[in-house]
């Protein structure tokens, strides 16, 4: 055999062909007395949870009732799981944070202190001064 | 009995021995399709009795994580939500229609647009390679992370937990359905993996691998989603669909070559193409040979033309980095058309030949 195969995954690229949202899933927990949970409640009296649900089809949006803080819970894809916690917070900051979450891919935030993240290799490649002209070679 | 008889003749009393037992392998109906015939020899009279249906189109409509991944892998509307359910569920014996014939249509279609790519853009691609680049982009393990992406859930709760947690039973037609009652109660210690039968077969003893229940239902869905769409939407929405989900990943070719004996296989290539000049590696730049960082480049030359060049501390390194380049521009060649875009494929509208076809693989 002359050549053999090393067997290398290949990388999904979402975005390029098609996009599918990272964000599957959305868990509202609300309680029904606390008053943490005020907001919560407001919001799912005058509808704008459903109208959430309907403008994002592709979000399962769950509702759920148990006693405590209110907490939105968000499931995104490769089994990534975020939650923040909402007591005390007024309506539209609640409907930020729900769009906000469901927008992202559920990987941790960080900095990354150069200037391309690529899985591409450079097309242009590295400067490399043996390839200069041979009379303007630094000559050791 | 068949072992006691083999004792007798050999004059064993002692009832056990190591001598092999030859034994038959005897085709028998699978019981649970239940099926009946009027004379065991008349084979048209086969007919399997299990009883099966599909899911309720309105039923399927009301289950909200399967509607949400309808929504999320934008599918057309023909797309019937029941069938995308039957994509999930592989489980045979609870009544419903499984997703066995999803998935050997969605296997076969994805194999050939998958093969033709990879002749088309690769001509040149050596066997093997083509070989792991088609399970590298259709694979098990990338069909599996492809599900996982696409946010596919398991159904992990058994019929009494759903019962007693009180659970939606629409729930359960969104998910994956895969593993029986027994399954889904049964205890695991994190950090040991029991193997059954059917994952025991794929372990590979040198590198540990081997292909789980979990990973082989995900991709069964993969593959069964894609058969639904073209038995739904026909082959020109199953051919985008597998350009945009399949085909647009990023293949690392350039990482799977392994050579044994590059130089070797090189000199073999350039008889096989019948290059007038001999083939010829000279050292084109080098600096610092005296000191502990030398820096060489060799090139590779047939004649006046370059093949390809490499960098390198030794000598000897630059030589083979160049070797490789020049079979690696070799093998990884890429036609385009006049217009300098990526060739037509035979199964696009309007198909000529633009490429070229690979002359078959060097033997060293």
């Amino acid at each position: 055999m002359p050549v053999k195969p090393i067997f290398k995954p290949s990388l999904l690229r979402n975005g390029l062909g098609t996009y599918v949202q990272p964000c599957h899933k959305v868990t509202i927990q609300y309680c029904n007395w606390g008053g943490s949970s005020k907001s919560i409640r407001d919001l799912l009296s005058t509808g704008s949870i459903n109208k959430f649900a309907s403008e994002n089809l592709n979000i399962f949006v769950e509702v759920v009732k148990k006693s405590g803080h209110p907490v939105l819970k968000f499931d995104y894809s490769h089994d990534k799981q975020d939650s923040v916690e909402v007591r005390n917070k007024t309506t539209t900051e609640v409907l930020k944070l729900l769009s906000d979450y469901s927008q992202r891919s559920g990987n941790e935030l960080f900095k990354y202190n150069h200037k391309v993240l690529s899985n591409n290799e450079s097309v242009r490649g590295v400067w490399s001064p043996m390839h200069e002209h041979k009379g303007h070679r630094f000559k050791i | 009995m068949l072992s006691r008889s083999f004792n007798i003749l050999r004059g064993k009393p002692w009832g056990f021995s190591l001598v092999p037992v030859r034994t038959y392998q005897v085709s028998r109906n699978d019981e649970s399709l239940k099926t009946e015939y009027d004379d065991i020899t008349n084979y048209g009279s086969y007919k399997n009795t299990i009883f099966t249906h599909r899911l309720p189109e309105s039923t399927a409509q009301q289950s909200p994580p399967l509607v949400a991944l309808h929504f999320r892998l934008n599918l057309p509307k023909t797309y019937q939500f029941s069938t995308l359910s039957q994509a999930l569920n592989m489980i045979k014996y609870e009544g419903l229609a499984n997703n066995y014939g999803l998935n050997t249509l969605g296997k076969t279609l994805l194999s050939y647009y998958v093969s033709e790519y990879l002749l088309v853009r690769y001509p040149r691609l050596p066997m093997p390679i083509h070989n792991a680049a088609v399970d590298s982009l259709m694979g098990v393990e990338s069909l599996y992370e492809l599900g996982k992406a696409w946010g596919i859930q398991v159904d992990t709760t058994s019929k009494l937990d759903k019962k007693l947690s009180l659970e939606s039973e629409f729930l359960q037609y969104g998910r994956l359905r895969f593993l029986s009652d027994q399954d889904k109660n049964q205890f695991t210690e994190e950090g040991i993996i029991e193997l059954n039968l059917q994952e025991a077969r794929t372990l590979n003893p040198n590198t540990n691998h081997f292909i789980s229940r979990e990973h082989d239902a995900y991709a069964s869905a993969v593959r069964s989603i894609i058969g639904g769409l073209y038995t739904h939407c026909g082959e020109t929405v199953t051919k985008k669909f597998i350009d945009d989900h399949i085909l647009s990943r990023k293949l690392l070719l350039e990482n799977m070559f392994q050579f044994s004996q590059p130089t070797r296989e090189l000199a073999r290539l350039c008889e096989k193409l019948n290059f007038k000049e001999p083939l010829q590696i000279r050292l084109m730049a080098e600096t610092g040979r005296l000191s502990s960082h030398a820096i060489y480049v060799a090139g590779v030359f047939v004649g006046t033309e370059k093949l390809g060049e490499g960098v390198g501390s030794s000598l000897n390194e630059a030589k083979t980095r160049a070797v490789v380049n020049s079979l690696m521009s070799y093998y990884l060649y890429t036609p385009i058309n006049e217009e300098g875009n990526p060739v037509k494929l035979p199964s696009d509208t309007d198909y000529k030949l633009e490429g070229i076809i690979g002359d078959g693989d060097v033997a060293i």
